[in-house]
């Protein structure tokens, strides 16, 4: 290492800096200073931003409403983060060895991956449809006669559920892909010295399988955290929200503030301290990405 | 256990493709279809209709262009960015590696 290489790596680097600065600290900063500020229909219209210290944050942590959202967002993306590895690890450990059509079905699989956020939700929101949509429509010919024209997003625990689905359906693909990849670097060895013990299809996936892949799981729960945290379009598109405020969580709260509101000091506010939850994820990942790679 | 490994991919094909087929199948439906009393899973009568209300009045050509647009800028100048970084980080050694690293790995959330 020495100056001249330095200076050739930050030229490098430079376009890349460049870029986080220019779209992502500066509008980070932004938010940060304008969390200050009272700042609402009338300034938007043109009266000067009145500048209110941590007044915004007060009132935030003064708020039951705040932290019934924030405890609501973590209880919420945790069901998703548990329900979308269950769903994907078990439709990997299904996937994994070959049998007829495993290729055709595991494109199938990974269908809901390529579907936009925007298009799931409004597909799901026909599907969850309590006049027009085929789920209620098959329960009660199950005969579940409770589910004929039942309402999804009358009830925020239901509503909650039904948003957890959605999030599950369009992100469990990544975690089967994942898993179908990681499967694929465990050694060999170990396996056919279990072959060689007469293991059963079982053990082998309980005492083999699954615990080699301990670190991967770590990554996995990390990254889909860190995404179910900052859910939005699919909430936005099912419920907005509703009923009432009963499926408010932070991303959605914020934006509510900021646009629906005008309040857009407090939406700021909030958007900081969601990054400021999110940042304890982020962190965790950094660590566990760098210990793998490095 | 290879039967139970068969069926438990099949009802993940039929989860994972259904709304597809839905979406699929719903675009091709008349409104009487769409919104009968009793449920259609298959169109009866299908119509090319809705695709040309999504080509005409909603606009669906200048859109899709606008996507198009967008999706080869975005590629370009995200490789035109990326690729020095990555050839920095990797090829040299110097002082703030790890953390430009950490930050590029950071902020794409």
């Amino acid at each position: 290492m020495n100056g001249r290489e330095t200076r050739t790596a930050l030229a490098f680097l430079a376009p890349s800096l460049c870029v986080i600065v220019v779209l992502l600290a500066y509008p980070l900063a932004r938010t940060l200073v304008l969390s200050l500020y009272r700042y609402n229909l009338a300034q938007v219209l043109g009266k000067p931003a009145r500048f209110v210290g941590l007044e915004n944050y007060r009132d935030l942590a003064t708020s039951p409403f705040f932290w019934h959202v924030v405890l609501a967002t973590l209880a919420f993306a945790g069901t998703c983060v548990v329900g979308t590895l269950a769903v994907g690890t078990i439709v990997a450990l299904a996937l994994e060895d070959a049998f007829p059509g495993r290729s055709a079905l595991r494109v199938v699989v990974a269908l809901p991956w390529a579907m936009p956020a925007v298009a799931a939700s409004i597909v799901w929101k026909w599907l969850f449809d309590d006049q027009h949509g085929p789920l209620d429509a098959f329960l009660s010919a199950l005969g579940l006669h409770a589910f004929a024209g039942f309402s999804w997003t009358a009830n925020a625990l239901v509503a909650f559920a039904a948003v957890a689905v959605i999030v599950a359906w369009q992100t469990f693909p990544f975690v089967t892909i994942t898993l179908l990849a990681g499967f694929a670097t465990l050694p060999r060895s170990v396996y056919e010295a279990a072959a060689v013990d007469g293991i059963s299809d079982w053990r082998r996936t309980c005492a083999i399988t699954l615990p080699m892949l301990g670190p991967l799981f770590l990554t996995l729960i990390v990254l889909l955290m860190i995404w179910d945290v900052k859910v939005f379009t699919q909430m936005y598109v099912m419920t907005g929200g509703g009923p009432g405020r009963g499926t408010y969580v932070l991303g959605l709260y914020a934006w509510r503030e900021g646009f629906a509101s005008v309040h857009l000091g407090v939406a700021a506010a909030i958007a900081a301290a969601m990054s400021a939850l999110l940042a304890i994820f982020v962190g965790a990942y950094v660590r566990l990405a760098r210990g793998s790679t490095a | 256990m290879k039967a139970a490994r068969i069926c438990v991919a099949l009802i993940a094909a039929v989860f994972a493709g259904f709304p597809y087929l839905w979406m699929v199948s719903s675009a091709f439906k008349p409104d009487a279809e769409l919104f009968a009393h009793h449920l259609v899973v298959w169109p009866r009568h299908p119509t090319w209709a809705h695709f040309g209300s999504a080509l005409g009045s909603a606009g669906l050509g200048t859109a899709f262009a606008n996507s198009l647009i967008v999706g080869f800028a975005t590629t370009i100048v995200t490789l035109a960015v990326a690729a020095p970084a990555a050839y920095a980080l990797v090829r040299y050694r110097f002082a703030g590696r790890s953390f430009f690293a950490g930050t590029i790995l950071a902020v794409q959330f």
